[in-house]
């Protein structure tokens, strides 16, 4: 793009200088003395006006996310799709990244200027490989754990001599990571999707490198200690880090404010009893008010942590607010993770209510945040969950959403878990709390490409859309429950077919009834085809193959009413009960109304065999309406027996 | 990994423990009779080839979709999130029916599903009304108020006369550098120049093509340095130079031939020395008028071109010069004098 670019001024004064002496020169008189004000250009960054026309864009609920191909056959619906679309995607990537690290030498074409570091093939290091001070001290500095271990046995193997500094850094690089390799930062999809781990089980290794390289350490100074007591903390190796605490405190070593935050954050492990855990916290926090060690957000967040981790403690709750108050006084701003141990401290599952949200709402309204710890992705999902749950306020759970849609705050959502279950919070008490017109609004707004709804949430959909009576919204949830691959599941396919016969068919909505017909008959088709070797099957019961009967029967489809029930007398072994006697009853009058004696006949003698009461006054009312032939006649007479049923030249008794 | 790691976890999560070669144990293998048989009574002998199990072919079910997404779009929707940027047109976003292309015959026009003329014409769907005003809006935080005493073009012109424009380029790929962005031009009009009449002469004759007479502007590319800085002050330094020697006269300018010249002068040249004897010879003593306005129509003829007004011009300067009268005119016709030699 071209830009109008004006020399620099002390260029266009010497031309413009150079004419007026000129015109001087010639008698021609200076220019009148205007003054030109050129204002001081703004100063902005290489992206600001990029990020300023990016900000101009909003969100648009039709489409899926940019990551997904914008195509209708390759758009992802289901959980397991969007999932899998994304994490293939990415495995291509890891694919070509493979390759561009097994065949290097194939990629010798450099075209990047600047020259992109991370372009290039990782290192890796081989035995045998001379290697020296500096690559170790490279490969630290990198951050590559498992690179950093082989150049380190390396080293070692050929009696490199490593200084002390060297061996605290790579001492610190393997406490923080636990000598294991992470999962590379470009792998967003795959960091998205994973579970965040919450063992409460030791996973530090002991008296491995890391140990090893403490032990080889000249001087063992306070920033070995601080690591090693970090790592093995942090990994909850808990009683090793407590000896090496005291022998820090026997041999008076400082030790600094994040180590006694990690051992506030494991102190729960060294107590069983509550108040000696908070004994032990508040031993910690005096020890680094004697040491003159100063405490910053992250102590904050620890005796919060270890607070919560005592909620049911009657104190707790006292006890936090007292902290949270001590630490205002000290100048300590709270993050998102303070907030989120406040409302798992106040708001447990059977505490008594607390209404603290509302308050840390008011407090955080309008801000943007910063990540400060690693818990402040927690604090949106608890927040939610504690609307529904707790407080069951839809009023607050739209304060946390606004707050969560602010500017850039969408990214403390976490992962991929955590914004599920967001959404479930909000969904749900959404279906529980508005009218059925307006809750169908946020459906189409979070369904599908936000939020795709698990079964469990569903069947809350369907029932509030039944108990409304607003079933006009039926086919499209069936279409959604297709598409999720929830037609799979017996009790949502129970719930829709409950949800159909609701219907009552009247000449002002023949379209309505005329799609749920579909419905019915989707499923009972959809439900026959289903391979036999499949793992998760809808099994008929004889209550939903009732519904269905009284659907299609109701809304005037007579055929496949006779294919339901000849599939139930021809194979009764794979339906589970019998079909209920208002369904039967049904379909004998629409049976009657027909003069279709083969059917009626059929429900009669299936109507026998289930055991239902009315099996008498159906085979009057058979009797009565149709002519029978002989074989109906002995049919009739086989199954019901001599005494129920009389030849129709005699009077018929009351039964 | 990650893939087989799904399904474990899948599975898992049923908590269904059968092997994974159910299928093959639900039909019947032909093998595992065979090894029966074997174990208890003689083998079987099998007489021509053994029936193979016919594979049925899977009956291959459409994939569930959703009818396009412009079926989900309300109608005051914000266009500006959907198509943020240039984007290949794309049928299932965009909500109106449009068709482009040469129909076959007894067809309509081909609609906008799977239209390679649709998709390969650049469409200007990210850039609607509403999206630029914003746009505006959102940029104007950046932009400082235009100089107070800069108002008209002329003022802009009194006080900076030089523009220098560069582009820059932006790429999408693993190279930021384009070599296009070295190229620096200088434009000035030569009315901000203060040169007399041999400067502006001289210049001219210095810079050639790169002046416009239309617009009286002298344009100076410079692309010959790597760095735009470098041409940059390259083009200055050109600029100077060519003012500066453009103001001086040098001693062999005196040399200038009549072929040099660059417009033609009347004075002292052959049709000058016609036009008197002319007039010696019809014997008019006060010809000063008539031969200035003579010289003038000969020199606009040689220096505007000729065309109707100046060639009219000149034939009604030459016929007051030789005192002729238009032949239509009898009344006040006078003998017309033939003169040898050459009227020019």
């Amino acid at each position: 793009m071209s830009a109008l670019w004006r020399p620099p001024l002390p260029f266009l004064r010497l031309i413009a200088a150079g004419i007026s002496r000129a015109s001087q020169h010639r008698g021609l008189g200076t220019p009148a003395g205007d003054t030109i004000v050129i204002p001081k250009r703004i100063q902005r960054s290489p992206t600001d006006i990029l990020q300023a026309l990016a900000g101009t864009v909003g969100q648009d609920t039709t489409g899926p996310h940019y990551k997904y191909s914008d195509d209708p056959f390759l758009n992802p619906y289901s959980n397991l799709t969007k999932r899998s679309y994304a994490l293939s995607k990415e495995s291509g990537r890891k694919a070509a990244r493979w390759i561009r690290e097994k065949y290097p030498r194939l990629f010798s074409h450099r075209p990047d200027d600047p020259f992109i570091e991370s372009f290039q093939p990782k290192q890796q290091y081989q035995e045998g490989e001379q290697v020296g001070v500096d690559t170790l001290v490279g490969v630290v500095a990198r951050g590559e754990v498992a690179n950093a271990v082989t150049v380190y046995h390396l080293c070692k193997n050929q009696g490199v001599a490593l200084p002390d500094e060297l061996l605290q850094d790579l001492l610190e690089l393997l406490c923080f990571y636990n000598e294991e390799e992470q999962v590379d930062v470009e792998w967003v999809e795959e960091r998205w999707y994973r579970q965040a781990s919450t063992t409460t089980r030791k996973t530090w290794k002991d008296n491995r490198l890391a140990e090893e390289v403490f032990a080889s350490l000249t001087t063992r100074g306070p920033a070995a200690y601080c690591a090693l007591i970090r790592g093995m903390a942090q990994y909850l190796q808990v009683d090793r880090a407590w000896q090496l605490y005291q022998e820090c405190r026997e041999k008076g070593i400082p030790l600094d404010t994040g180590t006694h935050n990690a051992l506030i954050r494991v102190a729960s492990f060294l107590r069983d009893a509550s108040d000696l855990r908070w004994q032990l916290v508040q031993e910690l926090l005096c020890t680094m008010a004697e040491r003159d060690v100063q405490p910053d957000l992250g102590t904050l967040n620890a005796t919060l942590e270890a607070l919560a981790q005592v909620s049911g403690w009657r104190q707790a709750r006292d006890l936090s607010l007292k902290v949270l108050m001590e630490f205002h006084q000290l100048g300590i701003k709270p993050s998102l993770a303070t907030y989120y141990y406040l409302l798992l401290i106040h708001c447990r599952d059977r505490g008594p209510r607390s209404d603290i949200l509302v308050g840390i709402l008011d407090q955080l309204e309008g801000q943007s945040f910063t990540l400060q710890d690693p818990k402040d992705t927690s604090f949106f999902v608890t927040a939610m969950e504690v609307a529904r749950n707790h407080l069951k306020s839809l009023k607050v759970a739209e304060r946390v959403d606004s707050l969560l849609h602010l500017g850039d705050n969408h990214l403390f959502i976490g992962d991929s878990y955590k914004e599920s279950v967001y959404y479930r919070h909000y969904f749900a008490l959404s279906c529980s709390s508005l009218p059925i017109d307006e809750f169908m609004q946020v459906y189409d707004k979070l369904v599908p490409h936000i939020y795709t709804p698990e079964p469990g949430i569903m069947q809350e959909v369907l029932e509030a859309v039944q108990t409304s009576g607003a079933l006009h919204y039926l086919p499209q949830l069936w279409s959604d429950m297709v598409t999720f691959d929830h037609s799979s599941r017996d009790k949502l396919v129970g719930l829709m077919l409950a949800a159909l016969t609701h219907h009552h068919p009247s000449p002002d909505n023949p379209q309505l009834t005329e799609r749920l017909v579909t419905i019915a008959k989707d499923i009972w088709t959809r439900v026959q085809e289903q391979d036999p070797n499949r793992r998760n099957r809808v099994t008929w019961t004889g209550q939903m193959l009732g519904w269905v009967v009284e659907v299609v029967v109701r809304c005037g489809e007579y055929q496949t009413a006779t294919e339901v029930l000849q599939e139930a007398t021809t194979t009764p072994q794979a339906v589970l009960g019998v079909l209920p006697a208002p369904s039967l009853t049904a379909l004998l009058s629409a049976a009657l109304h027909r003069k279709d004696t083969d059917t009626a006949v059929a429900v009669v003698l299936y109507a026998q065999d289930a055991g239902h009461q009315e099996t008498g006054q159906m085979a009057q009312q058979v009797h009565s309406s149709l002519p029978l032939s002989n074989q109906h006649l002995a049919k009739l007479a086989s199954a019901l027996g001599r005494d129920v049923y009389l030849p129709h030249d005699t009077p018929a008794p009351a039964t | 990994m990650f893939l087989q790691k799904v399904y474990v976890l899948d599975m898992r999560a049923q908590q269904l423990l059968r092997p994974l070669a159910c299928r093959s144990l639900a039909t019947s293998h032909p093998r595992a009779e065979i090894k029966a048989a074997a174990e208890e009574e003689f083998r079987t002998l099998e007489i021509g080839r053994k029936k193979r199990e016919r594979f049925t072919a899977k009956t291959f079910k459409p994939a569930t979709m959703l009818p396009p997404r412009y079926k989900q779009q309300k109608t005051d929707q914000d266009w500006g999130s959907v198509w943020p940027a240039a984007r290949t047109f794309h049928p299932a976003t965009v909500p109106f029916p449009v068709r482009q292309g040469y129909p076959a015959s007894g067809q309509p026009t081909p609609d906008k599903w799977a239209n390679a003329e649709l998709m390969k014409i650049p469409n200007f769907l990210h850039l609607t009304p509403p999206v630029i005003k914003r746009q505006c809006e959102a940029l104007k935080k950046f932009c400082t108020p235009w100089p107070a005493g800069l108002e008209t073009t002329a003022k802009q012109e009194k006080h900076f006369p030089v523009t220098v424009s560069k582009s820059s380029y932006l790429h999408s790929s693993p190279t930021i550098r384009d070599p296009k962005a070295r190229i620096v031009t200088l434009k000035v009009h030569l009315r901000s120049l203060d040169l007399d009449y041999h400067g502006r002469d001289k210049l001219l004759r210095l810079v050639g093509e790169r002046y416009d007479a239309d617009t009286d502007c002298l344009t100076l590319v410079a692309d010959r340095c790597p760095l735009s800085q470098q041409n940059y002050d390259y083009c200055q330094y050109l600029l100077t130079v060519l003012y500066n020697e453009s103001m001086k006269t040098e001693p062999w300018e005196h040399e200038k031939e009549l072929v040099d010249l660059e417009k033609y002068v009347w004075e002292g040249s052959p049709s000058q020395a016609a036009a008197q004897n002319v007039v010696t010879a019809r014997g008019i003593n006060d010809a000063e008028e008539l031969l200035k306005e003579y010289g003038q129509v000969v020199t606009d003829l040689h220096n505007e071109g000729e065309d109707e007004a100046t060639v009219l011009r000149y034939q009604e300067s030459v016929m007051k010069l030789l005192g002729l009268t238009d032949p239509q005119d009898t009344a006040t016709a006078s003998e017309p004098k033939y003169i040898q030699g050459e009227v020019c």
